[in-house]
């Protein structure tokens, strides 16, 4: 018979262990076990998302520099038309764009990695991105995790702990709970979304969004997706990711450029905090010394030009804003040209 | 901004929180080694002092600004407390003193809480009045009741002598500052003069540790992981948006959820916490979704304040004791000011007079069926009496609805849509894997036992039973003592334990640290 004392000392020492001992299960069953992978995280953007770096990987290496490279998120996958800005400019131009979920830590990572010497990059980000509360939502890491753990290594060591808390068993059980309740169609992270990579040209342009497709439900969600605007927030993780970016492209001769999202006009746009904050981007890239392209309202469109989101353009809305990224470009490398000693 | 896990790992928001590793992993082993260490040597009095500093350093964590103003509040009660207990003791009548503390306290409660409502509703009427702006100070409500009570019964003459230090620590005592329970000082301080709380016992330390792990694993996993359903109703509401009925429904259950495990979660950690200083606190939360009638919910339903509004308000008045008319405006005037306690708004009011309104009805039935014997064997009867729990919990989430809404019309446009008259605005995608996510948890809350049941062997904490809640004595439910899910100091149950406090960081890692429900209040 034990004693009070050594019961609760043996109580002890196996709730210690158990503490590790379910961290441990835990970590090995979301990432130990590569059948269970494609369970843990399912939304069907992110075998997309794999295929669509594979192709525009693949697509980039084959352009010879120097070379435009558009990136930011799919504002910029769906908006700009690089073949239509190489035959205009005679640049060789790319379109980098791929998922605003995945975060700007990420994003601009996956940019930095292809970006060469003597490039430029344009960043037209999504205004949202300013002000995700955390440098790396769910996405990137589950991302990651599953087919980029390349972006592991590269990672900031102050941001090790950042990467690590996104890891949500919450998350997990959703999973497992979506599986449970789609089992038919599992493993919904190779489910089939809404985008095809088939549909991603030779340059990176999305061809696939027309607008014979927009059905009456796209509109409905277009029309609830109210944007929540906020002033810039420097400090911000996204803001932050946006300087190193600039500040480590600028040391390896990567010409910056920034540009504006191409974005459905919404009222939300007429509103004093989003003059506010248009301004403070601009004083943001001023301080930065990136030199700013075009206005935004030469990037936003109107209903009809848009696919299933308020940043997602379709065929028409591709010819406007690639338009007015084309003219502004012109007037930036005159510009330029002018104030050449 | 403070990226997530290390807001986490510095209390999220500047407030030291239970739920914070710096509080887990730092604060709490520190306070409880520097207890036992003074326990072993014996000074006593110097083991409250520190639990007094450490509460200070609690309260002050991240914003000094309201620490004056919780000082002077302990300094300027203990002074009047002292006098009247002084003039209660020579039969001396001391009601001038007793109005003055109480009217003291009341007016800065109603500085801090009430100035910016009232300067509001002056302005809406036309009044040059500009609201002042003034923060609430973090546990205002709880500690100027629990001050409140201790002045009443110093003019009842039914205090002790207490020393500065103890009545400062009954005071700030950090387990339960700034989200109660609302402490006695009869239940609290004659603790403080036993030897046993000072001794270490790694057994009772491992219980209260267990009672704090149920209820961080309620507040980080359950209430934590509800809140986005019902954030994504009211915010979205208050943005204009007109639900569909599923969307009401599933922010509204959410919030029933999530408010309690938030706040019985809380009420659990400051007892865990407590039992492992080996002192108790009242218990605060009995399964209150389980009750089968209004009366029963307010027993079961934040139990200390309940106690705290039926001895000092409702009794007062004349309680039931001045025939039924007055009774049901009793119970009108207390729930309508105890709304007003939760909150400086009309939602909190409005909240107030719904459960009064509920109480009157539910006296009112009690009296009708008192006197028909067939009724009362009728209600005891399972399917009606599960009739009735169901309709008191539906009732009680319609209540929820008006606490939780931005102003009284939001709460309308959510109740409209709960009755199937809304917009028809699909706020939630994947409702299936919704109702997947809260039927557990409804389960939960009906058929799982409570904290103090799952430890039911080593420990006997019970429902307040000496006093009277607003719905009578406090539920002692039957078989308490039995049932299989009990809590044993045994290999398995260690393991259980581990996997919960380990879910529990984990959330906590992947979560940026939220302030308790109740904070706010």
């Amino acid at each position: 018979m034990l004693t009070a004392r050594h019961q609760a000392a043996r109580f002890l020492f196996w709730l210690l262990a158990a503490v590790p001992g379910t961290l441990l299960a835990l970590l090995l069953l979301c990432f130990g076990i590569p059948a269970l992978k494609p369970y843990l995280y399912p939304i069907p953007d992110i075998a997309w998302i794999r295929d669509l770096y594979r192709h525009k990987d693949a697509a980039l290496a084959r352009i010879p520099g120097p070379r435009l490279l558009l990136v930011g998120g799919s504002a910029v996958h769906f908006g700009f038309d690089a073949d239509r800005i190489t035959t205009a400019l005679g640049v060789e131009t790319f379109n980098y764009g791929a998922h605003g979920g995945l975060d700007l830590t990420y994003l601009l990572d996956r940019a930095e990695r292809v970006a060469r010497p003597g490039d430029t990059v344009l960043l037209a980000i999504e205004y949202p991105l300013y002000r995700t509360p955390v440098p790396f939502t769910a996405l990137p890491v589950f991302f990651s995790s599953f087919h980029d753990k390349r972006f592991w290594w590269r990672m900031p060591v102050d941001l090790w702990l950042d990467y690590a808390s996104q890891y949500d068993p919450r998350l997990v059980l959703r999973a497992a709970a979506d599986n449970l309740t789609h089992w038919k169609r599992a493993p919904l992270s190779e489910r089939p979304g809404g985008y095809r990579v088939a549909t991603i040209d030779a340059r990176g342009s999305e061809r696939g969004a027309s607008r014979a497709q927009v059905t009456p439900r796209m509109r409905e969600l277009v029309a609830q997706d109210r944007q929540l605007i906020r002033p810039l927030d420097r400090s911000s993780p996204g803001s932050r990711a946006v300087a190193g970016f600039v500040r480590r492209q600028q040391e390896r001769r990567v010409a910056v450029l920034a540009g504006w999202p191409p974005s459905l006009r919404r009222v939300e746009y007429d509103e004093p905090v989003a003059y506010r904050m248009l301004a403070d981007l601009r004083s943001f890239w001023q301080d930065l010394r990136v030199p700013v392209i075009g206005t935004p309202d030469r990037f936003m469109v109107p209903d009809e030009a848009v696919f299933d989101t308020s940043f997602h353009m379709n065929e028409t809305g591709q010819a406007m804003v690639t338009a007015a990224l084309i003219e502004a470009l012109r007037a930036y490398t005159s510009q330029a040209a002018r104030n050449a000693p | 901004m403070a990226p997530s896990c290390l807001a986490g790992l510095t209390g999220g928001s500047a407030r030291l929180l239970f739920n914070s590793f710096v509080f887990i992993f730092g604060f709490m082993p520190l306070v409880l080694a520097g207890y036992f260490a003074l326990g072993r040597v014996d000074a006593r009095r110097a083991a409250l002092v520190w639990l007094g500093v450490a509460s200070l350093a609690f309260y002050g964590w991240g914003d000094l600004r309201h620490l004056p103003l919780l000082l002077a509040s302990i300094a300027g009660n203990f002074v009047l407390g002292r006098l009247m207990s002084r003039r209660a003791e020579a039969d001396r009548p001391n009601g001038r003193l007793l109005a003055l503390g109480v009217g003291l306290d009341l007016a800065v409660l109603a500085w801090f809480k009430y100035a910016d409502f009232a300067a509001m509703n002056l302005a809406s009427l036309g009044l040059p009045v500009r609201p002042p702006g003034i923060e609430l100070p973090v546990g205002i409500s709880f500690f100027t009741f629990t001050q409140i009570a201790y002045l009443v019964d110093c003019w009842r003459g039914e205090t002790r002598r207490y020393r500065p230090h103890e009545y400062f620590l009954f005071v700030t005592y950090f387990p339960h500052l700034i989200a109660g329970p609302i402490l006695l000082h009869r239940e609290v301080i004659p603790q403080f003069w036993l030897a046993r709380p000072y001794r270490f016992e790694l057994a009772r330390i491992l219980i209260g540790l267990t009672i704090f792990t149920i209820g961080l694993f309620k507040k980080v996993v359950l209430a934590d992981g509800v809140a986005p359903y019902a954030d994504r109703l009211f915010d979205g509401v208050a943005d204009g948006a007109d639900p569909d009925m599923v969307a009401a429904w599933i922010g509204a259950l959410a919030y029933t959820m999530q408010l309690y495990f938030d706040f019985s979660g809380y009420s659990d950690m400051a007892v865990g916490l407590s039992h492992m200083l080996g002192f108790r606190l009242p218990v605060n939360f009995w399964s209150p979704y389980r009750a089968g009638s209004i009366i029963e919910f307010w027993r079961r339903w934040h139990i200390t304040l309940s106690r705290f509004l039926a001895d000092h308000l409702y009794r007062p008045l004349g309680g039931s004791r001045r025939g039924a008319s007055r009774h049901y405006l009793n119970l009108m005037i207390t729930m309508l000011l105890g709304g007003l306690w939760h909150g400086a708004g009309w939602t909190f009011i409005a909240w107030g007079a719904l459960h009064g309104c509920y109480l009157s009805l539910n006296h009112a039935f009690r009296r009708w069926a008192g006197s028909r014997p067939a009724v009362g064997r009728m209600l005891q009867h399972p399917p009606v009496r599960l009739l009735a729990t169901l309709v008191t919990f539906l009732a009680v989430v319609l209540g929820w609805v008006l606490f939780r809404a931005e102003s009284l019309m939001d709460a309308g446009i959510v109740a409209n849509a709960m009755v199937g008259l809304g917009g028809g605005e699909k706020l939630f995608d994947g409702v299936g894997r919704i109702w997947l996510h809260l039927l557990p948890l409804l389960a939960i809350l009906f058929f799982a036992p409570n904290s103090f049941q799952i430890m039911r062997r080593y420990t006997r904490y019970r429902p307040y039973s000496s006093g009277r809640t607003l719905g009578g004595p406090a539920a002692a439910e039957a078989g308490s003592g039995t049932g299989r899910l009990a809590w044993r100091m045994t290999g398995p149950w260690a393991v259980v334990t581990g996997c919960v406090l380990a879910l529990a960081l984990l959330s906590m890692l992947t979560a940026q640290s939220s302030p308790f429900l109740y904070f706010q209040f």
